[in-house]
């Protein structure tokens, strides 16, 4: 290898290496700032119950965004996160979010009721769900990870959005819907395994 | 005894004791070198209860080293919550759904769990002696919770005292006897409850139980009467929020005496004197005032002769006492420590940084920057709740813990109940699974 060829080659590395370097060290961080999550959410993110939201390998560009926007009162209906995001500075919160996306998903076992799950099929095609967080609700970008996830807090979520709690262009469309068909997609979404 | 806390090297080399008898006999001499059972082979923490602290402790050290040998010393044979054990009081869960058995910490970790007794400590030596036999260790974590100390109200003090005024802030049978108690009860009967002084474990949770013992009251026992003895000059945690339940639903039920201290207790006629007045009440809740666990007294972890809370460093929950002995959970001296309340939550938390201190000084390692958290539900009745939520920092100039945010929920809420079931299950599974 020539000296030329042998210097590229370590500066390639070396723009590979320290990137990497940074992110194992976001993600340390994240974990040790995010041990306490796991008191609500469950060890590693895996949460059981219904209504408290699964983490664990959600996406971190979704999360990271949410626990900001949590802190900065955006979203107040989710009451408890807006008291606990306010703990952290952004960068602890990006943090956090990067470990937890780190982690590997698990599927909800919430029990789903199978015609509910037709229905939900049905509406969330006609709808275009599956256009921005994926075939398998397996989520793309900002666009968090729906498919199991828990049905309880799908259901919770999606009111929210109904009715402006939370602010999204993308999820408005949801203004027209009952809570019978809310809980239709809740299940199509939380039986996704 | 002076701290070298920086000195973990020195440490890690202890001295691995010869081992003796083995086997788990019921008859063990315990005070001779062979009643060592379950002799160590490599770097071990013995935890010492399997509450809200230990079992966390027990697990989270598995989860930062498995090479470690865990063994959690614990009384009972299950886990019975204390947190959520209101609601069995109020008459809408059974103890076998606040019941978790230690087997997911066995099986799903490796952790050997001793169902023994501790009886005296050698920390020197590194050695817990139990009513099984000596087990030894590298560092020990004690997390052996609460004490009453029924000796600061006059005739409470006896065994009669005791089945007669059940204080039920220990999950388990004294649970069960006061549920009995109020189910036997005819309609048109009058309850007491008295509130403890602070400090004492789960500043809610006196105010959730009167909450939901009004509630079993209205549904069940028309006309009966619920007088309440708080020996605080108010109600010490989510009080408006409180106050507007009472106010809305059982105006006609609770009567709120505060700033009145329990005097005395007859348990032959059922009498009890406080310092506003007497009354023989049908059934009644003493909750008396705390200290630390007995134990904590008997293994010689108190700093000085009058205290009656352990004292820990909060950045790793080393114990001022001995620099191979930890200690975490409601057991802990808040002067210490700092303001964090002694609840399930935090005790979790502290848990968690006392694990990871550990197994790092184990491995040679400077200990992390701690975090820790808080998050209290409270039912008002089965079907809504309400929360305290806050996240604390350790500050080191003062090297206590502070809050860094924290608030109570804004009104009661359904959903808040639904979010307290389902907070149960997941920091059972954090501690337990």
């Amino acid at each position: 290898m020539s000296i030329k060829k042998l210097l590229i080659t370590m500066a390639v590395a070396a723009v590979l290496i320290v990137p990497a370097a940074g992110f194992s060290d976001t993600i340390a961080e994240g974990e040790r700032l995010g041990k306490t999550c796991a008191g609500c959410h469950g060890t590693a993110g895996n949460t059981p119950g219904t209504y408290i939201g699964k983490i664990g390998g959600q996406n971190s560009a979704y999360m990271s965004k949410v626990l900001k926007e949590f802190s900065a009162d955006k979203r107040p209906a989710s009451v408890e996160m807006s008291i606990v995001a306010k703990g952290y500075s952004d960068i602890q919160l990006e943090s956090v979010a990067a470990y937890y996306a780190s982690l590997k998903w698990v599927n909800s076992d919430n029990p789903v009721d199978s015609k509910k799950i037709l229905a939900g099929k049905a509406m969330a095609s006609d709808n275009g769900c599956l256009d921005c967080h994926g075939i398998k609700g397996e989520g793309i970008g900002e666009f968090p990870r729906i498919g199991g996830q828990n049905k309880g807090y799908l259901y919770e979520v999606m009111k929210r959005y109904r009715s402006g709690d939370i602010s999204s262009d993308e999820m408005s469309m949801l203004s027209d819907f009952s809570d019978d068909q809310l809980d239709q997609l809740a299940n199509f979404f939380s039986g996704i395994r | 005894m002076s701290i070298s806390r920086r000195n973990f090297i020195k440490y890690t080399s202890a001295a691995a004791i010869g081992a003796g008898v083995l086997g788990c006999h019921h008859e063990i001499n315990v005070s001779s070198s062979t009643g060592i059972i379950m002799p160590k082979s490599s770097k071990r923490i013995v935890i010492l209860g399997g509450g809200w602290g230990g079992a966390t402790a027990a697990k989270y050290l598995k989860l930062e080293d498995p090479s470690l040998d865990v063994v959690l010393v614990e009384r009972q044979d299950s886990f019975i919550s204390c947190p959520v054990s209101n609601w069995v009081i109020g008459g809408f869960r059974k103890m076998s759904d606040i019941t978790v058995s230690y087997e997911g910490l066995i099986k799903n970790y490796g952790i050997k769990v001793l169902h023994a007794e501790a009886k005296e400590l050698d920390a020197e030596n590194g050695q817990l002696k139990t009513d099984k036999g000596i087990v030894e260790f590298d560092l020990l974590l004690a997390s052996p919770g609460i004490s009453y100390k029924y000796d600061t109200v006059e005739g409470l003090n006896t065994p009669d005292a005791i089945d007669r005024f059940p204080a039920a802030f220990k999950a388990g049978a004294e649970t069960v006897k006061l549920a009995e108690r109020l189910a036997a009860m005819k309609p048109g009967g009058s309850v007491l409850l008295t509130v403890p002084p602070t400090p004492y474990r789960c500043p809610p949770g006196p105010y959730e139980r009167i909450s939901l013992i009004a509630d079993y009251l209205k549904k069940n026992k028309p006309g009966s009467k619920l007088i309440v003895f708080d020996s605080n000059d108010g109600i010490v945690s989510k009080g408006p929020l409180f106050k507007k339940a009472w106010n809305d639903y059982y105006s006609d039920i609770i009567e709120y005496v505060p700033d009145n201290y329990l005097v005395s207790v007859d348990a032959g006629t059922g009498r009890v004197v406080s310092e506003k007045g007497e009354i023989t009440p049908d059934v009644v809740n003493v909750i008396p005032a705390m200290k630390a666990n007995q134990t904590a007294f008997d293994l010689g972890l108190m700093d000085k002769d009058d205290d009656e809370w352990v004292r820990a460093y909060p950045d790793t929950f080393m114990s001022y006492k001995y620099e191979n002995v930890y200690v975490v959970g409601d057991s802990t001296h808040n002067g210490a420590v700092g303001g964090v309340p002694k609840s399930g939550y935090v005790a979790n938390s502290m848990g968690k940084v006392a694990a990871s201190a550990m197994a790092r000084r184990l491995n040679g390692k400077e200990p992390l920057e701690p975090t820790y958290a808080n998050t209290c539900y409270s039912l008002v009745n089965e079907q809504e709740g309400i929360f305290v939520s806050a996240v604390y920092r350790y500050d080191k100039n003062i090297k206590r813990i502070m809050s860094v945010s924290g608030g109570v929920s804004p009104e009661r809420k359904a959903l808040f109940a639904k979010h307290a079931q389902n907070w149960a299950e997941s920091i059972w599974s954090d501690m337990l699974l």
